[in-house]
Parts: C-alpha cells; structure tokens; sequence
C-alpha cells in the first residue's frame, strides 16, 4: 500500500513515459499523472504551487526557489538542447552566419528576457564568442513571467538596455527593425521561414553543437523536475525513491528505442548511431554528479544576467536525499 | 451484444506503428481485438496477422486465400542488411559474384529486397553467387539459381568466414558490438540507401496485415475496419516524431533528422493504401519473379479485399 500519493504535471517526455503509464513505479509513492502544456503547468506552480511535482523552467527555478518558493530541484531534467546555433539572422543586418560576434551593437528580439532558452543563449554566445549583453540592445516580446515571491520587477544588470514589450518580433524582423532572434527552432511556417531573408546563426547548427559539446561537456538543460518542499520534509526519503524511478523509466526508454527505434525516422539507427559517437551512451543522465557542469554553469549565467543574487548553495536548490546521486 | 473478436497475430507487437491497435489504444469499429501470444499461434488459427511480404507473395501464388489489406507497418530499407566478412575482399556488390552468401531463407522480405537491388540497381549476376539457406529444402524456379542448405548458424559463419557474406534481416550481434571481422557491404549505408531511394523511388515494404478468408467472408467489413484503424495506428506513431512536438528526444537531433527525413521523403511516405505504393508493390512482385520465388510475376492487385483497396485515404 503505497504512503504517499502525489500529484504530477510533466510533458508526456518518451523517457518519463514509463513512469506515467505505470511499467515503472516509485517506491512507496502513487502519481496522480496530469497532462497540461507547459505554460499552463508554469502558471499554475507559478501561482498556486499546484501540483506535488512538476516539470518548470530553470530559469524560473533558480529565481523563485532563494525567494522562498516551497519547491526543491531533482537532478531530473527535460528539454536539453543547444538552442543558441538556432538564433535566427536577418540577411542584410552585417551579421555573418557562423560570426556570432557580429551580434554586438545590434537589436535582438527575445520573447522572455528572462526565459531558459534566453538565458542559456545569451549566456553561451557572452562566454564562447564574446557577445556582450550590454553591447546589444534587447527588444522583449511578451512581459516578464510573474516569479513567486518577487516584490520587485526584474532589473537586469548595468548598462544592459531591454526596449520593454510588448514588441510584434516578427513584424520587427520584417520590417528590419531588429536584426536577429532567438527562437528554440527556426521556424518552419510564416515570413521567418523565408531563408533568402532570414538564416540561422550556425548555418550547420548540429556541427557546431558537437564542437561545443566536444570542448566543453556541456548539454545545455533547459527544463528541471521540482518536488514540493514541504511535502520532502515529511518524507525525505520520497526525494530518492523518486529519483530512482526516474532513471529506470528512462533506462527502459534507451533501450526500447535502441531495439525498436521509430518507424517514421527511417534512419533512426544511424541517429542513435551517430549521437552516441558524440555525446556518449547518454547525455541525458539524471543525477548530481553527471549534471555538475551543466548546473553550475547555468546558476553562473542566471548570476551574471542579474536573476538571482549569488551562486546558490546545492542544498538549498536541490532536494536533500539525493545530493550525493 | 458484444462485438465479434479479432484474433490478431503480432509479429512485432511493441513497435509503434501497431503498438496502439496491440494496446488498445486504438480501437477496431465494430470489433475487439484480441492479441494472440505468438507462442499459441501454432494451436489456433489467428483471424488477422502482420506478416513478411515475401511469404505472403509465396503463398498468394499457391493459391493461399487470404485477404491483404494496405496496410504496412514495417518498412525498410535493406541494404544495409548485406553483411561481409571483413577479409574476404568484398568491397562492392559486384564483388560478391563467385562468393558464398548466407540467408535466413529465400522467401525471407529483406532478402528478397536487397536481392533485388543487387540485380536490378547494382547490376550483380545472382546466379553466379553461391547461396546457403537455413530453410532446409529450397528451390528457386529462377534460371541458375542454385540454393544449397546452410550447415550451421549465419553469424558464427559468417564471423569465422566460412561465408562470405550473409543478407540478414535484423542487426547481428557481432556487427552492434563493431567485431572488426565483419561489416556492412556499405558501410555509409545511410547514403547508400538515400541515393537508392532518389534513383529508384522504392521503399521496400517489410509486412502487410492480412485477414483468414473465413473471417472476411463471415464478417465482410472488417478489412476496411482493420485498415481504418491501422491508419489511425500509423498517424499516432507518426504525429510523435513528424507532430509539431517531437518527444523522441532520446535522439537529441531529432528536429534536425525530421527535417533531413522531409527534405528527402517527403511528408507522405509511408501510405497505407495501393495507388501510392504501386511501384513497391511492382517492384517486390517482379523481385519475387526474377529470383523464382514464384513461377510467373503475380498479380499484387489479387491479393487485396477490394473494399480496402478502394478505401480512399492515406
């Protein structure tokens, strides 16, 4: 008879799955699974702290969890990719595909100055290629996200300009207003699709992921799993248990994929293939000590852009119990 | 009153284009499905079963009276299914001509394709290959082509090189675990395949679901029911990864390999009705005849329930 029931609000990830269909079972613990999209699951924990577990934001994580937020961080995360090399370029603005630098002195469109995917880029183009926040003037598209225990709006650091929202992005790329960018994909419909107006940054963006990767370890995550605080503190040991069956739902993933990768990917073997090559058996592993880079660098970033205050102590980020995973 | 069952046979259960209808996910209209564990199958009958075209082709040709509906779930490319010796100095299809080739059988599906691209495509003279099957007995009514019966297991064969080569239709062990002894006949297989697919527009068909004539003739709508169904099953395990969401994140290029897989298949490449896969369909049949699989090149429209090939749709 299981102790705890809880609730849990994640995207259907294919590495969760097992978990949520109930092949994989947390030790002593019920999930209660609800499907939602993830600004729905952001605004509800946002807001109302709603579900026991959830998928959030790192961003939004690192900057609500020192303000008092009642949430600690699994070693369990989502949505990894480098979303820099997909930064979209106007042609004609002086920025040379493949010449990052080139963006200093120039208008970016960002939907979230405050966003993961914001942050991880901005971050990574300041500290691999010398892109300055400073020296670009920032032009945001929807206003910032409402951070728990916030008592003040967010300021970002001396010298960096944000032309507050609301800003139309696609219009100002049109239009020439602004001369790049950042998007997760590039996009695949609308006048951004258009590639004699508008390029991604990387013109062979896996390349240069695999350059990055290769020099520095680092997988960019952009989502994490938070765990009710308060509910932890009841029940420290649900933070192992939890932890535990993530990683065998995820296990079970690997290796169905591995014997029965999809059918519509017909080339799906030489995929796997070719990603093991570079990134190794499996760049997704939870846990501490295989995600010790990827999360301080990305505390760095946060401090150095100004959303929190200090570099946190792991403890008081994450769930006690599994700090030494 | 409840609804009549389907007895279904899965070859491959737990792959995603039929793992909704296995799971129940997916329902057939006016039908439940009852998944047959394919250890049973030799005491009972199944009503309905994926299956390897290639037999189905052999049978159909001796009068088999099963019904096919268009319905594909597993399709392939074979080329790199070719496997060599690594010493045996085979470094092109050509190559093989004079050598000792390995199969599971001669009716074997991925057998057949890749046969039928080392003939047609590369221009490889079978006859002239020596072949070993493990399938005691066979003949082929093809002119030439001489089946002897293979003494001993493909994959140790082929390891210890008393093969040269073998056409194996899943990955052995020893090519997974990069034994330096084999390999692939092309070992950009990748590139191999996509450049036969730009010259030649097939994507071999693997399997076709197909029904006991018994059960259509008792229950008339179930191949357009089973086809219904199927497509539902195909565009769920298709939306996942083509879907504006991928969730196959396990592969971290995901959207990267959609857009490569577009750019050179299309959107629409894995149709589940007969007009689209006409050439395929030629294609296998005509194989199956040149390499004597069967006396004469049969008629694929034959083996199709009229109403599911009428059955407009994708």
């Amino acid at each position: 008879m299981p102790d705890l029931k809880l609730t849990m609000a994640m995207t259907r990830w294919d590495r969760v799955e097992p978990l949520i269909c109930g092949d994989v079972q947390a030790e002593g613990i019920e999930l209660e699974y609800v499907e939602l999209p993830l600004q729905e699951i952001w605004r509800r924990q946002l807001q109302h702290s709603e579900f026991d577990i959830s998928e959030m934001s790192m961003s939004f994580t690192l900057q609500a969890i020192p303000l008092g937020w009642d949430y600690r961080v699994l070693p369990v995360f989502h949505n990894r990719t480098f979303s820099y090399v997909n930064t979209l370029v106007r042609v004609g603005s002086g920025i040379r595909q493949g010449r990052p630098e080139d963006l200093n002195g120039r208008r970016l469109g960002v939907v979230d100055y405050q966003m993961t995917a914001a942050l991880w880029t901005r971050g990574i183009l300041h500290h691999e290629f010398g892109v300055d926040p400073r020296r670009v003037e920032w032009f945001q598209g929807r206003p910032d996200p409402v951070i728990p225990g916030q008592t003040e709006p967010f300021r970002p650091p001396e010298g960096v300009v944000i032309r507050q929202p609301p800003n139309d992005l696609e219009d100002l790329m049109v239009k020439g207003d602004i001369d790049a960018v950042y998007s997760v994909h590039p996009p695949v419909t609308g006048p951004l699709s258009d590639r004699s107006r508008f390029v991604p940054l990387f013109e062979d963006g896996p390349a240069e992921a695999e350059r990055y990767f290769r020099k520095t370890g680092i997988f960019p995550a952009h989502h994490a799993t938070i765990v009710r605080k308060s509910m932890l503190d009841a029940h420290p040991w649900a933070a192992r248990s939890l932890l535990d069956a993530f990683t065998e739902a995820q296990r079970i993933t690997m290796e169905r994929t591995a014997q029965e990768p999809p059918s519509a990917l017909v080339f799906a073997r030489e995929a796997l293939y070719r990603q093991r090559e570079v990134f190794g058996e499996n760049p997704h592993a939870y846990g501490m000590a295989s995600n010790a880079a990827t999360i301080d660098l990305v505390q760095t970033f946060a401090f150095e852009q100004g959303m929190t205050l200090r570099m946190e102590p792991l403890e008081e980020l994450f769930a006690t119990g599994i700090l030494d995973s | 009153m409840s609804e009549p069952k389907i007895r279904f046979r899965f070859r491959e259960p737990t792959v995603d284009t039929n793992l909704p209808i296995s799971s129940g996910a997916v329902k057939v209209e006016g039908f439940e499905v009852e998944v047959m564990d394919t250890n049973e199958a030799g005491r009972f009958a199944a009503d309905a079963r994926d299956e390897g075209f290639g037999a189905l082709v052999q049978r159909k040709v001796q009068g088999a009276p099963d019904v096919c509906i268009p319905a594909f779930p597993n399709r392939k490319f074979r080329l790199s299914y070719i496997y060599v010796n690594s010493a045996a100095g085979i470094n092109k299809p050509k190559d093989l001509e004079g050598r000792r080739v390995g199969i599971l059988g001669w009716g074997n599906t991925a057998g057949v394709w890749a046969r039928g691209a080392l003939q047609n495509y590369y221009g490889v003279d079978l006859t002239q290959l020596q072949w070993f099957s493990a399938r005691p007995g066979e003949t082929s009514t093809a002119k030439g082509i001489v089946i002897e019966k293979l003494d001993g297991d493909l994959d140790s064969m082929l390891l210890d090189g008393r093969l040269d080569a073998v056409i194996d239709p899943n990955v052995p062990a020893a090519i997974t675990q990069r034994d330096p002894r084999v390999r692939r006949l092309f070992p950009d297989y990748k590139t191999e395949e996509q450049k036969y697919y730009k010259d030649t527009g097939i994507f071999p068909i693997s399997h076709a679901v197909t029904l006991s004539q018994e059960f259509v003739d008792e229950h008339p709508d179930s191949p357009v029911a089973l086809l219904r169904a199927f497509r539902e099953a195909r565009d769920h395990a298709f939306y996942s990864i083509m879907g504006p969401d991928p969730q196959y994140l396990v592969i971290s290029w995901v959207t990267s390999a959609v857009e490569e897989q577009r750019a050179l298949m299309g959107g629409d490449y894995w149709p589940y009705n007969v007009e689209d896969n006409r050439h395929s369909l030629e294609s296998l049949t005509l194989f199956a005849y040149q390499q004597g699989l069967t006396p004469y090149q049969v008629d694929y429209m034959s083996f199709f329930s009229p109403e599911a090939a009428a059955l407009p749709g994708y």
